[in-house]
């Protein structure tokens, strides 16, 4: 029996009993997929439903992104604000996204029931498709698959056959050099031989446990394939972005994807969300338009450009946008290049301690000043 | 269907751009109302002095007036089709487009598309009572099928107008009020929400207003336009007084785009406001899923 | 079923193919190809195409050939004010402010292996963007276009354009059909246009019984389908009115808490064609373009005064649902999807438009059982 059947029933477990307790309004967790042994997302408010729930290979997403949306809601008449936290699964790079809304400020840490997973990688969906293809499995076959792990292994069931494929071949590519396997917020952990462990994270400590305890498996961030890109010629560079970022037809996935792109007014996103009945009309009548809708190169540069520094001292690299975007285009190479920027600059890594001031808005002596002359 | 093509009729690439504006000459601003909810009337007509003989719409139809360079908007054409000289447009100024066309000049440029829409069933109305329900920036398409109504007096019975704003400075279109209600031709109802020193009319929303107005729903029409909590109460105590639904006009707003109906922006339902409306019977308008 | 006989009919060997394309070329048309690029199919211009790399082995393209006929983004027009100038008497008049269509130029192009589900989008477009309001960018761009479809021999795992009256071999929208037959294509001109390009010697007559293994070969592959509605294929009457009076089911609420509005389903849908449009420039001088919208964007609908018609996402999936299964139904009398099942492969959410489909045809069956005496 694979542990993710172990970590499954514990995610179960405490669903129940949070729900019965009523201590959680809703579960936001994960359950089977429609085709190729995907996952997605589930809402869960009672504990009858439980059994939706289960936590695997394919358990991707970032479920953190739900959480705007969830405080922005608005009441419906005579409904009484519910003080209650939303229970949500989280795995560890998920909590580093956790603890930038901390910082900033955006949630309160009793808006949440975190269910931290201990996590061993996710399946990339394009990488099983692609080797499923591979080996000739014909559509069919491919539609209702069982995910398993096996030591080092996936094992992939479909229809008719079985394949064992190192894991490290279909995961990805953030699974690869991962530093980030434990979650830093919890409620409870599930850890990965499916033992719960209850209690919050002394919040206060975070930043320290993150760093003594990074994972056995790296002790910095590998930057290899940004490296692989501060090493083309500038020339080299320009062709390289025109032709990556040239496909982008402007549908904002990456935007939306992102759940520390919350804002109701953004720089380079034309739609104006913040207008409500009560904007004064100068408000509305002044507000600039910094980039147009159209898809030109250079509106897309500069939205992506921007969007990349904007994310300065505040991206964990969940990679949710490089998943999101419909038009593959490499964007955790522009983020991640911003995180070793700050790594580099400033000795800041966002997503380690919710303790923290928000990077950008804090100067120190020491911070490099080569711009002023 | 193979290599399925509509028939050239409508295929034809050499048929009218719907989508080039007609360039316009703005030759008189009205301010009707100032402060947060400034309305002003422009009366334009287009500088093709052909085209403007030819403009010719109905009653309740609009125009999607271009600002060069802040946008388009679509606005119903306020003043009555009989008038051939000029269009005029009211407009209340929210965003960039309005804010934009707020700081014209006499004598400044717009663009013209249109007219699109529907516009007033009036025909179907002739030898029936019509009474006009209008709220605050409402006004504005109520005011074109109105003084059409007034103007071919003797096809309609009896005319009434039920209109009220929050405030006597948010009354818009105020100096043809005072001649409206000496005018034998309506029944002018006028009301403002709050009392205010030397107001000699009606104190109390407009759908309260209906009420004490209580005009007879035998033989009779409603057209009403309003802010939609309005509308919404204007329409339940029209119903009350027994106006059946397909008795009750209104017109509904929408974030528009194309004016043609291709863009989707406008979609409700089956119908698109900007070409199917933004007329529509209360009939029709409950059969729309709420999204207005 | 072959029912009457075609237009005109030949074989062309699959080696002969891009010769014939080749000298399209050099009559003056340009030729779009599918060709491989980093993964994913693309069509591109044949001359800048090696000739090994045409494919004619495929699924689907990434995207949806639609951009062809309806671009991410188009200048509608221009417009400028003339130089205020002085009159005899030095009196200084106004420039006057003109406006300039831009109408799209084309040489004539053939999209060749174009699948037919996307053709047959291609003819929903055409009704969309006909009627007594035409739109005459896209038809200056339509009438240059000659489509020339390439039936499926597999289908992507997604593909269930069986399910919504399409096949594998479907001919509607376009001008010829080929089918792989062995070594070779059987083509079948569907229209005049398509007639006239098969003028080249390199397609031979067919023999007999070709045409037969044509239809055979689309059968077959309409059977390795992994997505087929069990009930029977979803017809635009019936779904019309099934969804009809379940405007207000609960249903929509649940699918739609999963959803994050990124858009990507109907930027990558070919039948898709919402848009939005916006002056780029100043007062005096500028251009007026539309882009590329959806309806699933949150501030799609929001008035300038703050109000928002769809403020929630299940008013949006709602409309994406009844907009395609009812309202064109309604209006144009024909569905607005044709199974390419790329909203289902790009949703990061795992969004299920066939799974809606599913329920909807559960909905029909009750409703059935609930008439029958």
């Amino acid at each position: 029996m694979g542990h993710h059947e172990e970590r499954t029933k514990r995610v179960r477990e405490v669903a129940k009993k949070a729900l019965e307790d009523k201590k959680v309004r809703y579960f936001i967790g994960y359950t089977h997929g429609t085709y190729c042994g995907r996952d997605q997302p589930v809402f869960v408010d009672k504990p009858t439903d439980v059994d939706r729930l289960h936590w695997g290979p394919g358990s991707t997403h970032n479920l953190a992104v739900y959480i705007m949306d969830d405080k922005r809601r608005p009441l419906k008449k005579g409904e009484q604000p519910d003080k209650r936290p939303i229970g949500i699964i989280v795995k560890g790079c998920d909590t580093m996204g956790l603890v930038e809304f901390l910082k900033e400020r955006i949630i309160d840490r009793n808006d949440v029931f975190l269910v931290g997973v201990e996590c061993d990688g996710i399946v990339d969906q394009g990488k099983l498709e692609a080797r499923l293809k591979k080996e000739k499995v014909p559509v069919k076959a491919r539609l209702d698959l069982k995910l398993s792990v096996e030591g080092d292994d996936l094992m992939v069931e479909y229809e008719g056959g079985k394949l064992k494929v190192p894991f490290k071949d279909l995961m990805l590519d953030k699974c690869l050099v991962c530093d980030r396997r434990e979650p830093l917020l919890h409620d409870v952990i599930i850890t990965r031989t499916g033992e719960l462990k209850e209690g919050r994270e002394e919040t206060a400590k975070v930043g320290e446990r993150r760093r003594n305890g990074r994972s056995k498996a790296r002790k910095e961030e590998d930057y290899s394939d940004v490296k692989a890109i501060e090493a083309m010629t500038l020339d080299e560079r320009g062709a390289y972005w025109e032709k990556e970022l040239g496909r982008c037809i402007r549908c904002y996935a990456c935007r939306s994807s992102c759940p520390l792109c919350y804002c109701e007014q953004c720089v380079v996103d034309p739609s104006n969300l913040s207008t409500k009945p009560t904007t004064a009309p100068e408000e509305k009548a002044r507000r600039a338009k910094w980039v147009e809708r159209n898809n030109d190169l250079s509106e897309t540069l500069f939205f992506h450009l921007v969007r990349a520094l904007h994310t300065a001292g505040r991206c964990i690299d969940c990679g949710e946008c490089e998943r999101a975007c419909p038009m593959d285009i490499p964007l955790r190479k522009l983020t991640r290049k911003i995180r070793k920027d700050m790594k580099e600059l400033f000795d800041q890594e966002a997503g380690s301690d919710p303790n923290e001031k928000p990077a950008m808005a804090t100067a120190r002596e020491e911070d490099p000043q080569e711009f002023v002359r | 269907m193979s290599g399925a093509r509509p028939d050239r009729s409508c295929g034809n690439a050499d048929a009218k751009n719907l989508y080039l504006p007609q360039i316009a000459e703005i030759i008189n601003i009205k301010e009707e109302t100032k402060g947060a909810r400034a309305v002003k009337t422009f009366r334009f007509r287009l500088v093709d002095e052909l085209a403007q003989r030819s403009f010719s719409y109905r009653a309740g139809q609009c125009a999607i007036v271009s600002v060069f360079g802040a946008g388009e908007c679509m606005f119903a054409l306020s003043n009555t089709p009989m008038i051939k000289e000029y269009m005029e447009v009211s407009v209340l100024r929210q965003g960039r487009v309005t804010a934009a066309l707020h700081a014209l000049q006499v004598g400044d440029t717009i663009g013209v598309r249109g007219p699109f829409g529907n516009g007033f069933p009036i025909e179907n109305w002739v030898g029936k009572n019509i009474v006009f329900v209008g709220g605050g920036i409402g006004q504005a398409p109520i005011r074109s099928v109105m003084n059409t109504c007034i103007r071919r007096k003797g096809d309609f019975k009896r005319l009434t107008l039920i209109y009220g704003a929050r405030t006597t400075a948010d009354l818009v279109f105020k100096d043809e009020l005072d001649q409206l209600l000496k005018s034998p031709d309506i029944d002018v109802h006028l009301g403002i929400d709050v009392a205010e020193k030397g107001w000699p009319h009606f104190v109390g929303f407009v759908p309260t207003n209906v009420l004490e107005v209580k005009p007879p729903p035998e033989g009779s029409i409603a057209v009403t336009c309003g802010p939609p909590i309005m509308i919404k109460f204007v329409i339940m105590n029209l119903e009350k007084l027994g106006f059946k639904d397909d008795q009750i006009f209104t017109t509904v707003e929408a974030k528009m785009k194309c004016g043609i109906g291709k863009c989707g922006r406008c979609n409700i339902g089956g119908v698109y406001v900007c070409k199917d409306g933004p007329v529509f019977s209360w009939k029709q308008l409950k059969a729309l899923p709420q999204e207005y | 079923m072959i029912q009457d006989k075609p237009m005109k009919e030949g074989l062309i060997m699959k080696g002969e193919v891009v010769h014939w394309l080749r000298a399209l070329v050099k009559e003056g048309k340009e030729v779009l190809v599918p060709v491989e690029t980093d993964g994913k199919v693309g069509y591109e211009p044949l001359a800048s195409v090696k000739d090994d790399k045409v494919l004619l082995e495929f699924t689907n393209s990434h995207r949806p050939p639609k951009g062809v006929v309806f671009p991410q983004c188009e200048v509608l027009l221009v417009y400028g004010t003339e130089k205020d100038k002085k009159d005899a008497a030095g009196k200084v008049g106004k420039g006057r402010m003109k406006v300039r269509e831009v109408r799209p130029e084309m040489k004539e192009t053939v999209i060749f292996a174009i699948r037919p589900c996307d053709a047959r989008a291609v003819a929903i477009l055409d009704k969309v963007f006909s009627g007594t309001d035409l739109d005459p960018y896209y038809w200056a761009r339509r009438e240059k276009v000659i489509l020339v479809g390439l039936a499926c021999a597999e289908p992507d795992i997604n593909c269930f354009c069986t399910s919504v009256g399409g096949s594998p071999g479907g001919k509607e929208g376009l001008d010829v059909l080929l089918t792989g037959i062995g070594g070779g294509l059987y083509a079948e001109a569907l229209t005049k246009k398509g007639a006239d390009l098969m003028g080249s010697k390199a397609f031979e007559a067919p023999g007999a019984g070709v045409r037969e293994k044509a239809g055979a070969a689309h059968r077959t592959a309409a059977e390795a389908f992994a997505r087929v509605l069990k009930d029977g294929t979803v017809e635009p009457k019936a779904v019309a009115e099934t969804l009809t009076g379940k405007y207000e089911d609960p249903y929509w609420d649940e699918t739609a808490k999963r959803c994050i509005g990124c858009g990507a389903c109907a930027f990558l849908c070919p039948t898709c064609h919402c848009f939005d449009i916006n002056d780029e420039g100043t007062k005096r001088k500028g251009r007026r373009v539309r882009s590329w919208d959806t309806c699933q964007f949150p501030d799609f609908t929001l008035h300038t005064s703050g109000h928002n018609p769809r403020p929630m996402k299940k008013f949006r999936i709602r409309q994406r649902v009844y907009h395609k299964f009812k309202y064109m139904p309604d209006n144009i009398g024909v569905l607005g999807c044709v199974g390419c099942g790329r909203c289902i492969s790009m949703c990061p959410m795992n969004m299920d438009i066939f799974k809606v489909l599913v329920d909807v045809k559960a909905w029909e069956a009750q409703a059935k059982k609930g008439a029958m005496p």
